[in-house]
Parts: C-alpha cells; structure tokens; sequence
C-alpha cells in the first residue's frame, strides 16, 4: 500500500519534468537575443524568404538574391565581437522594419539547405521580428520537450533511462543553445535522436504503440533531413544503427523495415537535393571564424599526410566543443574551463559504464558511429586543406554524438545499465553546474559583452528584451533552478526504478 | 569475508601466480626509460635551478660547485658550465636540444645565482642526487633520471607485495591511471616533481597498510612509510603537505576506538611532525600566507573579486593539465596531439575512477570530498591571494601528486567486488592509455629532436638534436618505449580482470 502511494508521489513529480524543461530551455530561448546563432542572419532570412510572397521579402535583381529590410543585417551587429553588447541593435531600425530595404545573396535562395525547416519555421514569421524569432525559439523548445516526452511515454520503460541518459550527458551547453534557436542545428540535433529511439521502438512494441513510434520516427526523419544536408546523413546513419540493434530474420521484421526503407530514401533525395552535399567532396567553405582558444600556437603551414595526422590528434577538441569547449554562438561566448570539464566528465562517466555492457550488435553500431566521428571531421578538414579549429564545427558533429551518446547507454538484452544514488547525483551535478555556469556567462556576453564581469547580470546591463517583465538576473536564476528541478525529477527514472528480482542483473 | 577470500587466495598464490604480471616491473622500467631519453638535461621546468642546486648540494665537492668570490658567497655560487644554459630551447617551440653546448673538462666557472643555497625548496632531493652528479653532466642527469625511475618502481613493488590484496588495486590502478603523461614524464626527469608523485602516491598506501596489516609486515609497511614521506616532504614544499594530507586520509580510512589504532597513530603522527618541519624549514612556505604572483606586473590594479571569480569556473584547467591538456616542459604551452593525449588519458581516469562511486562507505565519501576540495580550494587560494588567474604561476604539476592519491581512493573497495570492471571497460582503457603515452611520448621527443617546425612521421629526419653514444635512435626509441608501455597496461589489465575472475569463482 505504502509502495503504491509511494509510486504515485513520484509518478507525480516526474509529470512535472516536461514542465521543467520547457523552462529550462525558455530560459536559453531568452539568454541570448534574436541573431545570436550562428550564421542567423542567414537563417532567419532564409526563414522569413520560405514562401513567396512575403511581406518583408521581394525578388532581387537575380534569382540568387532578394530585397529584405535591412535590419536583417543588422541583427547581428555583435557577431564575433565579444565586447560588444546585443545593445547595439537598438541604434538600427529593425524592429520597425523601416530601414532601408537591403539586397542581399546570403539567404537559402538557391537551396542550398533543405526547405523543410525554413518553410516550417516561416508559419511564425511575423511583421514583428523579434517576437516572431522569439516564438519560432519556444516552438522549438516546445518539439523537443514534447517529442522526448513522446518517447518516454511510449517507448518499453527499458529503453526510457536510454532516453533520458542519452539527452542528458550530450545536450550541455551547445544543445542547450541550439535547440530553442533559430538556427537549423537544433532541429538536426532533436531529429537525430528522436529518428534513433522511435524506430528502435518500432522494432520492439506493438500495437497502436508501436504505430505512434512510427509516426515519431517520421517526424523525427523529417525534421533531421529537412534541416542541415548533414543532418540527412545523420539520420540515415541512425536509421541504420536501429536496424543493426533489432535485426531478426523474420517475416514480421522485414515487413516493419519497410518504415526504415522509406526513411533512407527520405533521407537520400534530401541531402540529394541539398546543395551542402558538396562538401562531402569539398569540405566545408563558411566564412572563415577566428576560433578563441584553438590551437597550438604554431603558425606552420602543414600539408598532406602531416595535416591528416594533426587534425586526427587533435580531433577531440571538435568532441569536446559540443560541452563547452568551443564558445558558443558565433563563436564569441568563450565558457570557463568549468563547463567543459563538468559537462564531459559527465558524458565520460555515463558512456564508460555504458560501454562495459556491451554485446556483438552494439559493438557494432558503436564502433561504427565513431569511426564516423573520427574519419568524417578529419577527411572533411583534411580535403579542405583545414585544421581543427578552421571551419567545422562541433555543432555540425553534435547529432552524431547525440546518437553516439544514446548507443553507449543502450542496454543490451537483459543487462541494465546502473548507477548508484552517488554516482547519479555526482553525474547530475555536475551537468546542472556545466548549465549553471554556461548560462550565467551566456547572458553575461549578451547584456554588457564580456568587457564587464558579475554575478548581478542586471547590473549595468546594456541590452535586454523589450517588455519583458524580468530581467537577465531572473532568466538565468530561474533556468538554472528549472534545470536542476528536471534532473532532480529524473532520478528515479535514470536510476531505472525499483530492481525485481527478475531485472536483478545477473553479474 | 573478503579478507578470508583474499587471504586464501594469496596462500595459493605462488603456485598458481606465475604470471606475466611478474614482469610489470621489468616492462615498466623499459617503458619508463623511454621517457628518460626522451628529452634533453634541462627539459623539465626550472630545471637550471634544480641541476645547479643538486650539483651544488655538498659543498665538500668543489670540483662539482665552488663559492663565488666575486659575487660574494650570499646568493651566488660558481657552477660548471652547461647547466645555467641547460634550457636554451624552452622559449622557442621551434628550436631543438641542439643549442646546448657541455664542455669537455668542466670546473666550476659560471657565476649563477639561481639554485637551492638560497633555501626556497627542501634539501633532501638535492643532497640525494648530488651522490651521482659528476663533471659529466649528461651522464649523471640521466643516472640520476634512472634512480628516480628505479625508486618508483621500487616503492611501487615493495608497496604491491606488502599490501593487503584489497590495497593493489588503489595502488596500482590508481598510479596507472595518472601516470600518462605528465606524471611520468615527471618521475623520469631531474625535478624534484618526481619525488613529489612517488613519495605522496606511496605514503598514504603504506600508511593505510600499516594500520590494516599486522606483525613484520605491518612493520615493513611501517618502514616504507617513513621513507616515502621522507622522499616527499624532502623534495618539494607542497609535497610535504600533500604527504601530510595523505597520511590524514589514511588515519581516517582507519579509524577505530581501540588502543591499537592509538599506538599506530603515533608513526603517522610523528611523521606528520616531520613533514611539517620541513615545510617549515623552506623557503616557499611564504606561499601559504602570500600565494603566487611572480610575474603579474598588474596586481595592485587586478580587481580581487573578478581574480577569484575567474579562478572559481576555471581550476579544473589545472586538473586537466594532468592529462596533457597543457604540453610537458617549462611552459605549459598546448602541444600538438596533446588534444588527443589529453582526450585519452582523462576518459581512462575518469571513467575508471568513477567506478569506484559505486562503492562509497561514508569515511571514504568524506575524504574524497575532501580531497577534491582540496584540489580545488589550494590552487584557488594560493591563486587568488597572489593576484594570479589560471593559467599563471601554478602548474598542474604542483597538483599532479594529490591527484594520483585521487585515482587511488576512489579505486579503493571496501568489498572489491562492487568495483569489478568489466573487460569493456578494460580494455577500451588499455587502447587509450597506450595510444596517450605513445603519442605523448612522440610529441615529447619532437619537440626537442627538431622542435615543432618539422613535419614528418621520421624523428630522425631533420633530427638536429640526439644523445652522442646512444645506440638507438629516437624513433626505435619512440617505438620501443611505445610497446614496453603498452605490455605494462596489457599485463596489469589482464591480471585486473583475472584476479576478480578468480574471486569470484572463489564462493
């Protein structure tokens, strides 16, 4: 009786998790003004040129061009300007649009990403640009809140802790940022690993459950594909390592691996037709970004073999940016040493002791996705005459180590990945400390630039939302509190619930 | 019921123990030696000061060192030449051994006033190796380099045979764990460092030997004790606290009310004496009420609050450097490949030395919070209070001592079978902490054999600095030292999960 009483207080608590993440991700949504992404300026263009015919969007004088008002230009007056304050879009018209009309050929006019987010995102582009950029933020924090919780509803309950690990340890701070953003990459990353777990899911419920999982997986596929070209690549490779995980030579399994089979195809014809495939062949060509914090100090040319072998040593560094030790946004908000620290001694601490359960199937699939990881950014950079450091960057690798992340925690057959009370709240702590602090100097960044320091982000503050009714101080509080409150609901959950005997693992 | 498995389990041993294990010594003293030749005399930091102060140390020897007539006999002494210039590489990543000029027939005859007859460190090191200095420098360093070796190993064996069976894998594992790099790149060098790893990394296992063992051996444990608080606290002033705090963890671990643990308190207790008058004794303990600032010309115009803001997000830069997220030698400057050491190495620690949260009673939760603390709080206030941010005046090899005692607690298990690693987690740490010390070690050696402006695979191509009269050549060196490291690993982690194989069968 006890038990059960007990089951429903916490049964309750952990209802009040989607709630929570939606706060804690609001909280990034409002942590750094509308341009901050990287490349936003194109994005939001992009965005607001989907469908013909909009208002703040005319035909250039070429097929690659189009006249927008001009405070699309200058929404992103801080970029890579690290002292500078978000304050410095006041002094331009945007939010009234009346500046001058501006032509411009930075915008996805020529396909050169999928359609598929833009046109998406497009449903809330406004008259009002910041309130519609901000809304597009929330719309995105609020799929990804809801399609996780999708999952953990209809997901077997051995696959939820899956879940919830695998969000958890690869999602501080650059997931953080980017999925309530404006930017393409937070719906590559949410994709990915929604693709992954829904057809896992599919292989391995029934029912009307199992069609839901379908549909996720779709949806998921849809959103990857139609995102970032890479981000299709992403998606198929997660489609695969699904299918190697639940492959039974079975009538009833290759009738259900139609679903994969369409998705590849999706997945084909999107990056197909995107015009970033190229860089398969190429390597990545974005402007080039000064990179704080990388590199050797050596300004030696290097070439051919020796260049392969540098960027392969120096390859975790791309790994590592996706937990803080890459500065966020255009790559102007350096973190301290602290957030990448916590953040990837959490992913390690989890990941290692999921690798120590490990069976053939998984073997493979983990092996393999980290031979990409490996040989993707190294062949990428080297064929583009790059170092680490130079053009990619660990956004693009972030989907790969979200589904990397999720391989590690799987649990294998009947083994159950666990942790101890110690261990969890060891874990957990340090990835609401990473949050804590990523956030904090996030905002610090946006409100004075990083030329003024303090804990008090009201103080001085140069810029900040317009009509919001709290300030930066607030948002940060109340994020960090929201986040921490999530983890504490989880516990539970990460922790798999009570033991039976018949789940007792046998080591 | 451990202790009667264990102990039955070692009367067996002998005859089912001949095993490869055995060698570990022998394969970590080739592995070791590796890193003796691997950079110049000089190499390591300060390391004009310490080979004037060892050559200096017995004043009986004029032909080593001779008072300064000039200069006065305060603060100055006349040393032989080569040594002052010993480092002439450190300031150019790009310059090689090759500037080094030793004479042939050396008398003291260089006026320097740089060295320990001013009193900052302990003498105990200097004095020591004064026995094997000689007019041949190079010679006698690398003697000297040799005996640091062959005093670890020393320690390490005498410690692993002595031991209770639940102690070795503190021991061993712990000192695994956090050798690669600059642990051991430390031991096998000049610097007075390398007393500092060896002796605080063996006190507080003898010291924990000593209480939990009984009759000759509890006294041979006894003995080593002394001796390795002697090798550190003789060595370097910190490592002389760092002994001290070790033997609190140890007392405390092994606490109990009864009138055998207060007789065996008085060793400790004594030592503890012992230590502290050491640190008193030397020139540095200013550093406990002054902190560091050598070097900050801003430190009156350095804003207090901002200084320790700073440190706070950013200590756990010092933790890292352990692993090689800072480059070996004077200036701590980011390697090439050191990324990919630094990645490796902090996986193995981490993921291994999380293991160990499995098993948390609540004195050894207590120590390592404390100890961890510890970490954290002394940089940050010698830091702070000397005005100093991360990054200047402390060295993660000033951390490196108290972070191998780290690896060692959390690797210790009350009942050991709750910290059994599988072989996935095994051998996964096998790959990485060979792939860590070979690439450690190559990057080590190019930097001195040609400096970073050479790119190719070879070390003797271009190679403009070697030892005259070495029979082989850096990259036979290189391989050599590679594979005799990789045995070492593969030997121990073998034995790792044979022994827990075995006890497990056992019942």
């Amino acid at each position: 009786m006890t038990g059960v009483r007990a089951a429903f207080r916490r049964l309750r608590w952990l209802h009040l998790a989607p709630v929570l993440a939606f706060i804690a991700l609001a909280a990034w949504a409002f942590a750094s003004p509308i341009g901050a992404g990287p490349d936003d300026d194109y994005h939001l263009i992009s965005t607001w040129c989907a469908t013909e015919g909009d208002e703040q969007c005319d035909p250039g004088s070429s097929e690659s061009s189009r006249v927008v008002p001009s405070a699309f230009r200058d929404v992103v007056c801080f970029a890579q300007r690290s002292e500078v304050s978000a304050a410095c879009q006041d002094s331009t018209a945007w939010q009234t649009w009346d500046g001058d009309p501006w032509q411009t050929e930075r915008g996805n006019f020529g396909g050169e990403y999928p359609p598929v987010y833009y046109a998406v995102m497009s449903v809330f582009a406004g008259p009002d640009l910041q309130l519609s950029a901000l809304v597009m933020r929330l719309f995105n924090a609020a799929l990804f809140v809801g399609l996780a919780t999708a999952l953990a509803v209809l997901l077997p309950t051995t696959r939820r802790s899956t879940l919830l690990w695998g969000w958890l340890i690869t999602l501080v701070p650059l997931g953080m940022f980017l999925i309530p953003s404006n930017n393409p990459s937070g719906w590559a990353i949410t994709g990915v690993g929604t693709a992954f777990l829904a057809l896992l899911g599919w292989f391995e419920t029934t029912g009307r459950r199992r069609w839901a999982l379908g549909a996720l997986y779709g949806v998921g596929m849809l959103m990857a594909a139609g995102a970032r070209g890479d981000a299709a690549v992403y998606a198929a490779g997660a489609t695969v390592t699904a299918v190697i995980l639940t492959a039974v030579p079975t009538r009833t399994w290759w009738l259900r691996s139609i679903l994969p089979a369409v998705g590849l195809v999706v997945a084909v014809v999107f990056f197909a037709t995107a015009g970033q495939s190229g860089v398969g062949s190429g390597g990545f060509t974005s402007g080039p970004i000064d990179v704080p914090g990388v590199g050797s100090g050596l300004d030696v040319p290097i070439g051919g073999f020796a260049l392969a072998a540098y960027n392969l040593l120096m390859l975790p560094f791309l790994w590592t940016g996706v937990w803080g030790s890459w500065a966020l946004g255009w790559l102007d908000t350096q973190l301290p040493a602290i957030v990448a620290w916590a953040a990837t001694a959490a992913f390690i601490v989890v990941g290692f002791a999921g690798i120590g359960r490990l069976n053939l199937r998984k073997a493979i699939a983990t092996g393999g996705v980290l031979l990409v990881l490996v040989v993707l950014p190294v062949y990428v950079l080297t064929v583009g005459g790059n170092q680490v450091g130079e053009n990619l960057q660990p956004r693009y690798l972030l989907p790969l180590i979200v589904l990397f992340g999720f391989l590690l925690v799987i649990d294998p057959g009947q083994q159950r990945l666990r942790f101890t009370r110690v261990q969890t709240v060891t874990i957990l702590g340090a990835l609401a400390l990473a949050n804590l602090v990523a956030l904090q100097v996030n905002i610090r960044r946006y409100v004075t630039g990083i030329d003024q320091q303090g804990l008090n982000l009201d103080a001085g503050a140069e810029w900040w939302w317009t009509g919001l009714p709290f300030g930066p101080t607030a948002v940060w509080v109340i994020g960090a509190l929201a986040y921490a409150g999530l983890l504490a609901t989880l516990v539970g959950s990460l922790r798999g619930g009570k033991v039976t005997a018949t789940q007792a693992p046998s080591a | 019921m451990t202790t009667e498995l264990t102990d039955e389990a070692r009367r067996e041993a002998p005859v089912r123990r001949f095993r490869w294990v055995y060698l570990t010594p022998i394969l970590a003293l080739l592995a070791l030696s590796a890193w003796v030749f691997a950079s110049p005399i000089g190499a390591s930091p300060d390391d004009d000061y310490h080979l004037a102060s060892i050559w200096c140390a017995n004043e009986a020897r004029t032909d080593l060192c001779a008072p300064d007539s000039v200069n006065g006999p305060e603060g100055w002494r006349l040393v032989l030449p080569g040594i002052t210039t010993a480092p002439c590489f450190v300031a150019d990543e790009t310059a090689s051994g090759a500037c080094q000029d030793w004479s042939g027939e050396p008398t003291p005859s260089v006026a320097a006033d740089h060295g320990n007859w001013i009193g900052a460190y302990p003498p105990l090191y200097y004095a020591a190796m004064n026995i094997f200095a000689t007019t041949d420098i190079q010679t006698s360093a690398i003697v000297m380099r040799f005996v640091n070796v062959a005093l670890y190993l020393a320690f390490m064996t005498a410690l692993a045979w002595l031991l209770p069976v639940n102690l070795r894998i503190p021991l061993i594992a712990g000192s695994v764990i956090t050798v690669v790099p600059l642990a051991g790149f430390l031991i096998a060098s000049n610097n007075p460092g390398a007393w500092g790893v060896i002796g605080v990394g063996a006190s507080w296992l003898a010291a924990l030997g000593w209480y939990r063992s009984t009759g000759q051996r509890a006294w041979a444990l006894g003995a080593i004790t002394v001796l390795a608080v002697l090798v550190a606290a003789g060595s370097r002033t910190d490592a002389a606290v760092y002994a001290i705090v070790g033997l609190g963890i140890a007392s405390f671990l092994s606490f109990e009310r009864s009138r055998a643990f207060g007789l065996k308190l008085l060793l400790p207790a004594v030592l503890v004496i012992v230590a502290a008058a050491f640190f008193r004794a030397s020139g540095y303990a200013a550093v406990a009420e002054g902190g560091l600032n050598g070097g900050i010309l801003d430190s009156e115009s350095r804003n207090p609050a901002s200084v320790l803001a700073f440190n706070i997000i950013s200590i756990p830069q010092l933790w890292t450097g352990v692993f090689g997220s800072w480059g070996l030698g004077w200036r701590m400057e980011i390697w090439p490949g050191y990324v990919m050491v630094e990645f490796a190495a902090l996986v193995v620690f981490i993921g291994l030395a999380s293991l160990g949260l499995r098993d948390m009673p609540w004195r050894k939760a207590v120590m390592v919070g404390a100890l961890v603390a510890t970490l954290y709080l002394l940089p940050l206030y010698i830091l702070t209070r000397g005005a100093s941010v991360v990054g200047e005046n402390v060295q993660p090899r000033y951390l490196v001592p108290l972070v191998v005692v780290l690896g060692g607690l959390l690797l210790l298990g009350i009942s050991a079978r709750s910290l059994r690693p599988g072989p996935w987690h095994v051998i996964p740490a096998i790959v990485l902490l060979a792939g860590a010390n070979s690439i450690a070690l190559y990057t080590n050696l190019r930097r001195y054999i040609t400096g970073f402006d050479v790119e190719q695979l070879s070390l003797e191509t271009g190679a403009e600095w070697w030892w005259t009269g070495l029979p082989i050549g850096p990259t036979a060196l290189w391989l050599f030292g590679s594979l005799a490291f990789t045995a070492t690993v593969v030997v121990l982690g073998v034995a790792w999960l044979r022994n827990d194989r075995e006890r497990e069968v056992a019942p």
